[in-house]
């Protein structure tokens, strides 16, 4: 490599998209060497630059990313300046903050060691394209505006200040989290000496801010406007279009000139007359801050931003009111929980056991029973005392006090309770059944309608999208024309045949022209005949139309064929000429020949330059046509300027009616989402009660199951307690 | 204010590109051991830094445009050198460029593996810029072609960092006098400025390069002489990058560069399309 005559030269960024393209080789970091560099569609390392560094994507192996900073402007103080900056932070420990690894050997380009830092990678967008998707969410703009401020007093609090708190620089995570990144420009209290290694983005920026005003307090200025401007959108989301074009990537709502002069700036009028109080109040307080010295401003202080928010944000758990009408009807009729749900725990529940009269009965009829027993076994036995009542007697007795037993069983009121307990069960545990059938089927609701709102909002930014390139297709079909136009004037402002020069030459052709034409009509041919040519003969000419030299021009001769060939006189060259008697050959030929003469004369006499009235003249032409071609040059340019302006116009309105059916679109979400959230806390209650019920009712019907015919048939007989 | 003008998407700049395409950017020249075409070292430069462009304007989401890029080269024809998907088009937003390069160049690259050995390893590069040369040098009409598209952009962009055009030439003009032409580009202006034309001799006698010279340079050629007065002078933030790069610069310093080498090329282009910061 030859770079000999710039020492200083450091790496670009560039170098780095190609060392990078072998991290296995640039990187000193055993991490990042066995890691893969994110590439763009051509394959190559997709860096994300700034003014000092170029950041490139880094996947580790086991599923880790890094941003990897790679510094493209020299910095004699970095690793002192990285040192101080990253242990005044880790003291701070504040979860806007990224940590970083400074490593000052980190990456090899074309043979010499460079310094990287190297970051967790933090999933975020920065706070342009956030801001561009959340417009119709104050609530979540208040969120990131309290975190900007509570970062921002944290800082100042620890006497550190950022030196570029600026859109770019500000992240915001799926979670709406803000982190704060680029600690390049920032100043920590252990570096006090060093000089400010950057200016921060001018329009974040006091319009007097120098390098004395390095220091603690060099972020006041950009946090009020940065604050401002997030408060002012969460009241007033309609004015990031109002005061910014689609595109501009370089301002939040307020850019340097507004700073120059506020009661000139449209933003700072607009914002006062845009106002709820505490707006105006902070742009009042803004303006005024530009018109003091840098050291004069206040730290960032909230509380007039407390008073902002007007509607309260709108929290993800809404308190249960109500059952929606559209499904009450669809969820069981279960009273709710807390106002008569059991509350009887088993042990409350009474020990069921068999007595009373149907016992009673059934113990006789078991006493029978026996006796029927030993009648018969007698009977058939043979016994005297017995015998006297036969055996089918006995038998048929029997039977009549079993039957007494079962029926005393089954018309005992703990049976009938048991069974009555027993239903009550089951259809509670249909009950819950369904209630639980019915809080899927909400959350299935709420799960499709969240896709759908979903999908909506991404045709929404399809239809955004589609907006702005429709407005470049149509800039871009404008220019193309006017480009068009434009190379045909060019062309015709530089043909030579324009110059003044060659309408000289021209006109001075013309004159000397006209000048012979001149002469030719003033040589009569009777008045000075030519050679052979009487005056009878000119009389017959001019009868036939030829008096002067500019009367002809040629002659032809036609044959005679074998008698008297006829020559014919011609008008123009192209002719066929008229007979004219006694006038032959010879004569028309003499007469030719005079006319010649004449103009070869006339030739010679004729003037060889312009007057200076006649240039004038000719100036007078060229300065018309260009003139002209100005004239056409600009109305081609305002019809360029035209149709592009309408393009933008047609873009930006697209783009506000969007905006209006964005926040219509997010009200109806945010009624059906506390709509639906009410639903699913419902449906949850709902079964909740039922599972309650169900348990009440199966703790109810547990001790009940204990009376079967065999428990019964042993109270009978005496052998459980009564 | 003149050159302060801020550049971004919603107020973008941009640069155009001459391309000398003439029989003479054939010869060799040489510059130590290496012995290159003057066509491929100003090729070479001219991808490097389109590619450089990019990545300056690299941002989340992509390469922003912050330039429209023009590319036209003067020789058998005039017109636009972009191939590919860019055929036929001159102005082209750089997001574009950086897109859709002609092709994409897998170069054996030698490594240093920082063990004190070399390791050869393919490097990727993209090409927009093909390395060609016949024919005469058509500079009037290039400089006539520059202007239909800086008073085109112009048109549209009146507010804009003005359009720099950066003129790379190796011979004298085949087609006339450039000076008027070159007076009608640089009288074109945007509220922030007139168009800037910076023109770059390629030597390939391998003399000691002038670079930047102002109102006291001795320029003892006729030809240098043209090009120095048809440059315009550097604007103050390139001047002061150009001292930072170790240059001698004064305020009538004219963006001009004589019998450049390799090197003096790449800071030609390096210094010529230094903007003011990006965004």
């Amino acid at each position: 490599m030859t770079q000999q005559r710039s020492p200083a030269r450091y790496p670009t960024g560039g170098d780095y998209v190609d060392a990078l393209q072998l991290p296995g080789l640039a990187f000193a970091d055993p991490q990042l060497r066995s890691g893969t560099v994110k590439t763009d569609d051509l394959g190559m390392p997709e860096p994300v630059s700034g003014n000092f560094a170029s950041v490139f994507h880094v996947y580790g192996t086991a599923g880790e990313q890094w941003a990897i900073k790679c510094f493209v402007r020299p910095d004699p103080d970095r690793h002192r300046r990285y040192h101080a900056i990253a242990t005044a932070l880790q003291a701070l420990q504040h979860r806007a903050l990224v940590d970083f690894d400074y490593q000052s050997d980190g990456v090899m380009v074309a043979g010499v060691r460079y310094p990287l830092l190297k970051m967790r990678w933090v999933q975020a967008q920065g706070l342009m394209p956030w801001l561009e998707t959340q417009l119709s969410h104050p609530d979540r703009l208040l969120t990131v505006a309290e975190q900007f401020a509570d970062i921002v007093t944290t800082l100042e609090t620890a006497g550190i200040a950022h030196g570029d708190l600026q859109h770019g620089n500000l992240l915001i995570t799926g979670q709406n989290e803000l982190k704060l990144i680029d600690y390049d420009g920032m100043y920590v209290p252990e570096i006090a000496g060093l000089p400010p290694n950057e200016k921060g983005l001018v329009n974040y920026q006091h319009p007097r801010r120098g390098d004395g005003d390095y220091g603690p307090g060099l972020d006041r200025f950009s946090a009020w406007v940065i604050y401002t401007s997030l408060i002012a959108l969460a009241a007033r989301p309609d004015l990031w279009r109002r005061l910014r074009a689609t595109d501009d990537d370089t301002k939040l709502l307020f850019a340097s000139d507004d700073y120059l002069d506020p009661t000139a700036s449209a933003a700072f009028q607009t914002l006062r007359a845009a106002g709820p109080p505490h707006l105006v109040t902070l742009a009042d307080r803004l303006a005024a801050f530009t018109r003091v010295a840098p050291s004069q401003i206040p730290a960032l202080e909230v509380e007039p931003a407390r008073v902002v928010v007007s509607s309260p944000p709108a929290g993800p758990a809404a308190p249960v009111t109500d059952t929606p009408d559209w499904l009450a009807d669809h969820l069981p009729a279960t009273p709710p929980a807390d106002q008569e749900a059991p509350t009887q725990t088993p042990a409350d529940l009474p020990v069921h056991s068999f007595s009373g009269v149907h016992l009673t009965s059934a113990r006789v009829a078991a006493a029978g029973m026996l006796l029927c027993v030993a009648g018969a076994t007698a009977a058939s036995l043979g016994s005297a005392a017995l015998a006297t009542v036969p055996a089918a007697v006995w038998i048929m007795a029997f039977v009549t006090a079993a039957v007494v037993i079962a029926g005393s069983y089954l018309a005992h009121p703990l049976v009938a309770a048991r069974r009555k307990a027993h239903d009550a069960y089951a259809a509670a545990q249909q009950e819950l059944t369904a209630a639980r059938a019915q809080a899927q089927a909400v959350r299935g609701t709420r799960a499709q309608w969240d896709t759908t709102a979903v999908s909506r909002q991404q045709a929404l930014r399809g239809q955004r999208d589609a907006a702005v390139r429709q407005r470049d297709a149509a800039t871009a079909h404008a220019q193309r024309v006017l480009q068009q136009t434009l190379q045909g004037i060019a062309r015709r402002r530089s043909d030579w045949s324009n110059t003044q020069q060659a309408r000289e030459h021209r006109r001075l052709a013309e004159i000397a022209a006209e000048h012979v034409q001149r002469a030719l009509d003033n040589a009569v041919i009777a008045k000075n005949p030519p050679h052979g040519i009487s005056a009878k003969i000119a009389g017959t000419l001019a009868a036939h139309g030829f008096r002067t030299a500019a009367d002809f021009t040629g002659y032809r001769t036609a044959s005679g064929y074998g008698r008297y060939d006829r020559t014919f006189i011609r008008r123009t060259p192209a002719d066929s000429g008229t007979y004219v008697e006694n006038v032959g050959e010879a004569r028309a030929q003499s007469l030719l020949q005079w006319r010649e003469s004449i103009r070869t004369r006339a030739e010679i006499q004729a003037p060889k330059t312009l007057t200076p009235q006649q240039r004038h003249q000719v100036t007078i032409q060229v300065q018309q046509l260009h003139a002209a071609l100005n004239a056409e040059e600009n109305a081609a340019k305002q019809q360029a300027r035209t149709a592009v302006d309408h393009a933008r116009a047609v873009e930006k309105a697209a783009q506000m009616a969007m905006d209006a059916q964005e926040k219509q679109m997010e009200a109806e979400a945010q009624d059906k989402r506390a709509n639906l959230e009410r639903s699913i806390v419902g449906a949850d209650t709902a079964v909740d009660a039922a599972q309650r019920n169900s348990e009440y009712l199966g703790d109810a019907l547990a001790p009940l199951t204990r009376l079967s015919p065999t428990t019964y048939l042993l109270a009978v007989v005496g052998a459980t307690s009564l | 204010m003149v050159y302060t003008a801020e550049i971004s998407r919603s107020n973008p700049s941009c640069f155009i590109f001459l391309l000398d395409q003439s029989a003479s950017m054939l010869d060799e020249v040489a510059e130590g051991e290496l012995v290159r075409r003057k066509a491929d070292v100003v090729a070479d430069a001219l991808n490097r830094l389109l590619r450089e462009l990019a990545i300056k304007c690299a941002k989340e989401g992509g390469v922003r445009d912050y330039f429209h890029v023009a590319v036209i080269g003067y020789g058998v024809r005039v017109g636009s050198v972009f191939e590919g998907e860019l055929s036929g088009r001159d102005l082209v937003p750089l997001s574009q460029v950086a897109k859709y390069p002609a092709r994409v160049e897998e170069r054996m690259k030698k490594v240093p593996d920082g063990a004190g050995g070399l390791v050869e390893q393919p490097t990727k590069f993209p090409v927009w810029v093909e390395p060609v040369g016949n024919h005469g040098t058509p500079m009037v009409e290039a400089l006539r072609q520059a202007t239909v598209l800086a008073n085109t952009f112009l048109a549209t962009n009146e507010n804009c960092f003005p359009p720099v055009v950066l003129n790379l030439t190796d011979g004298q003009s085949t087609d006339g006098d450039p000076r008027p032409a070159a007076e009608a580009l640089r009288e074109l202006a945007s509220t922030d400025g007139n168009v800037l034309l910076f023109n770059l001799h390629v030597s390939s006698e391998g003399g000691t390069p002038t670079i930047f010279p102002g109102a006291s340079a001795e320029l003892n050629d006729e030809y240098a002489r043209t090009l120095f007065s048809m440059s315009s002078p550097l604007p103050p933030h390139m001047r002061s990058y150009a001292a930072q790069q170790g240059i001698a610069v004064d305020d009538t310093s004219r963006g001009f560069v004589y019998n450049a080498d390799m090197i003096t090329i790449v800071q030609f282009l390096d210094i010529g399309t230094r903007a003011t910061d990006l965004r």
